[in-house]
């Protein structure tokens, strides 16, 4: 007998309306819920904000089963709820200010390593990329998704992709130019 | 150059035409700004890759989603969960350690009790007596026999026939306690003055009684009964020969919490854990509460099953992409385990008895483990309440290290006898 483990996504998602809905989704969950972790936390910046739309997601997702059958693209769902939520939450927050990292800008907390002040800057520089740029950025570089996968789930050409996420990119390496000399040269 | 920096991150992505990729190569080569450009490139996507490590979504957070699902926490038993499949796997995640641990218990109690408590005098009988004990009367022979209590047994000869309507029975007396042999001797001084009453009016009407001290295993024959007493038990001794001039008396016994029976206890575990944590504790309004079911094997011993819904702190740490992470959370679990409890005597008349009990379970995350010590207090018919501190502990694993999750505090509780 096969173990949830190694049943493909579309399968546990198909189980979720069955008396193993709880163990699939929680095998899905295990998959996934860093992915969309990780894609709240940068796009969002707020952790406290990031954590609502993280929690939002899976409980949509969970309803989903009720309106879906099946989905082919379970990661790619995931994301797309979460880039709504993300929207709306940005847009009901619209006029809330940058809230800086106070780690960053604390001089009295302790900064265990260069990278850590690194990872950081890289932080706080990605609350400076505008949205488009910022979303596409995170898709490519923290949730390893391809061009397409990027262009379906953002609802966009793959070129148009490519060209954000290049964009982004070197918009970050202008924000991190000095530090990233300093590294460089060191 | 910004088509350059574009083919050095294509580069990068592997994705650059392998005809451009000699081409760059080339320009790399003799070009320092470009290495420059390149090494960039390739810090800032170490340091993505870093950050994106780091982004873990907190046990706390993990158990909120869950919980608004309906669902129950995850980690260690929610992985087991995920990882069967089919009911039985299922079940088991969910209630393969509870039961483990209450078998093991159950094998650990029967073996101590075995091994310190001398095996009981099986009780001889005739067949007339057999024909009129009740097996609680046959238990208190056998316990009777075993404290060695200097209970005469009595039965009445009568030599002429018997009175209609009235049937054999041995007088059995059972002592449980101070406050019990008190009593007897209150109804062996009753009786007594009954008998001499008793043997008065037989001779004035040419009837010979005698009295003997012949133990309990002796058949007796056509005798009207004086009393039929059982201690432990509540009852009215019924009115006996009713149209006989030896009718006695009847008695009623106070009824004793402490000896053989089935009690159900319901007790609240407010208990403090040791360790902190910024967890939410998931509640519910059953939370901290336990049931049990005991079966007191005489009036100090006792053996029981419990069930309960109790929260314990998990506050760990184990690696994650390289990363040491700690985790926390404050699930409510379903435990269920064995138990021994010994209660002493009571002290004088008072109803209250200090008592000592040790649990052993088992949850879905791990073992549990309970130590308790208080008094049980007794007014009265089958109700009796508790009340004590006890400690606790939850033990789990987490990437195959063991934690504890050890909380003390207060006990209290009400039982009903049955």
């Amino acid at each position: 007998m096969r173990t949830l483990s190694e049943y493909t996504d579309v399968e546990l998602f198909g189980l979720f309306t069955t008396d193993q809905g709880e163990a699939a989704f929680g095998e899905l969950y295990a998959r996934y819920s860093s992915v969309v972790y990780a894609y709240c936390m940068r796009v969002m910046g707020d952790r406290e904000q990031a954590h609502d739309v993280f929690q939002d997601t899976f409980m949509k997702f969970y309803q989903a089963a009720s309106r879906h059958e099946q989905l082919e693209n379970v990661k790619g769902y995931l994301l797309t709820i979460s880039r709504n939520l993300c929207f709306n939450e940005k847009k009901r927050n619209n006029n809330r200010t940058l809230e800086f990292d106070e780690l960053l800008y604390n001089p009295g907390e302790s900064r265990d390593a260069d990278q850590n002040e690194m990872l950081q800057l890289v932080r706080v520089s990605l609350e400076l990329l505008p949205q488009d740029m910022r979303e596409a950025f995170v898709l490519r570089e923290y949730q390893g998704l391809s061009y397409t996968e990027i262009a379906k789930v953002i609802g966009m050409t793959v070129p148009t992709a490519k060209v954000r996420v290049f964009r982004a990119r070197q918009k970050l390496k202008e924000i991190l130019q000095p530090y990233l000399d300093e590294q460089t040269r060191g | 150059m910004e088509q350059t920096h574009e083919h050095i991150q294509q580069l990068l992505d592997g994705e650059l035409d392998p005809m451009i990729e000699s081409a760059l190569y080339g320009k790399l080569s003799v070009d320092s700004d470009l290495r420059t450009e390149m090494r960039q490139q390739l810090a800032l996507r170490l340091a993505v890759q870093e950050d994106r490590a780091l982004l873990v979504p907190p046990a706390a957070l993990t158990n909120s989603v869950f919980t608004n699902l309906g669902f129950a926490a995850p980690l260690a038993g929610a992985a087991a969960g995920a990882a069967g499949g089919g009911m039985l796997a299922q079940w088991l995640a969910r209630f393969g350690v509870p039961v483990a641990g209450m078998l093991a218990a159950a094998g650990l109690t029967f073996g101590v009790f075995q091994a310190t408590t001398p095996q009981s005098q099986a009780p001889s009988q005739t067949s007339s007596q057999t024909a009129t004990h009740t097996p609680t009367t046959v238990a208190s022979q056998a316990d009777h026999s075993q404290q060695g209590v200097p209970t005469p047994a009595r039965s009445v000869k009568n030599s002429s026939e018997a009175v209609p309507g009235s049937e054999a029975k041995p007088v059995v007396v059972y002592k449980t306690n101070p406050a019990m042999e008190q009593r007897v001797a209150e109804l062996e001084r009753e009786n007594a003055a009954l008998r001499s009453q008793l043997a008065a009016n037989a001779q004035s009407q040419n009837i010979n009684v005698t009295q003997d001290e012949s133990p309990l295993d002796q058949e007796v024959d056509r005798v009207p009964r004086i009393a039929t007493v059982s201690l432990h038990q509540t009852h009215g001794v019924e009115r006996m020969a009713d149209n006989s001039p030896y009718a006695v008396k009847a008695l009623t016994l106070m009824q004793s919490p402490f000896a053989p029976g089935y009690t159900v206890q319901f007790r609240g575990l407010p208990l403090n854990p040791t360790i902190q944590t910024n967890a939410i504790q998931q509640s519910s309004w059953y939370d901290n509460l336990a049931v049990s079911m005991q079966y007191n094997m005489n009036a100090n011993h006792s053996l029981l099953m419990e069930f309960a819904n109790e929260s314990y702190p998990m506050v760990f740490e184990g690696w994650r992409n390289g990363q040491q992470i700690r985790y926390e959370q404050f699930p409510t679990m379903f435990w269920a385990g064995l138990g021994y409890r010994y209660t002493m005597d009571q002290l004088g008349n008072s109803g209250v008895a200090p008592y000592g009990q040790l649990n052993v379970g088992g949850s879905k995350y791990g073992p549990i483990g309970r130590l308790s010590g208080g008094i049980q207090y007794s007014p009265a018919g089958a109700i009796s309440f508790l009340f004590g501190i006890e400690a606790s502990g939850l033990a789990y694993t987490f990437q195959d290290q063991w934690f504890l999750s050890p909380k003390i505090g207060i006990t209290y509780g009400m039982a009903v006898r049955f």
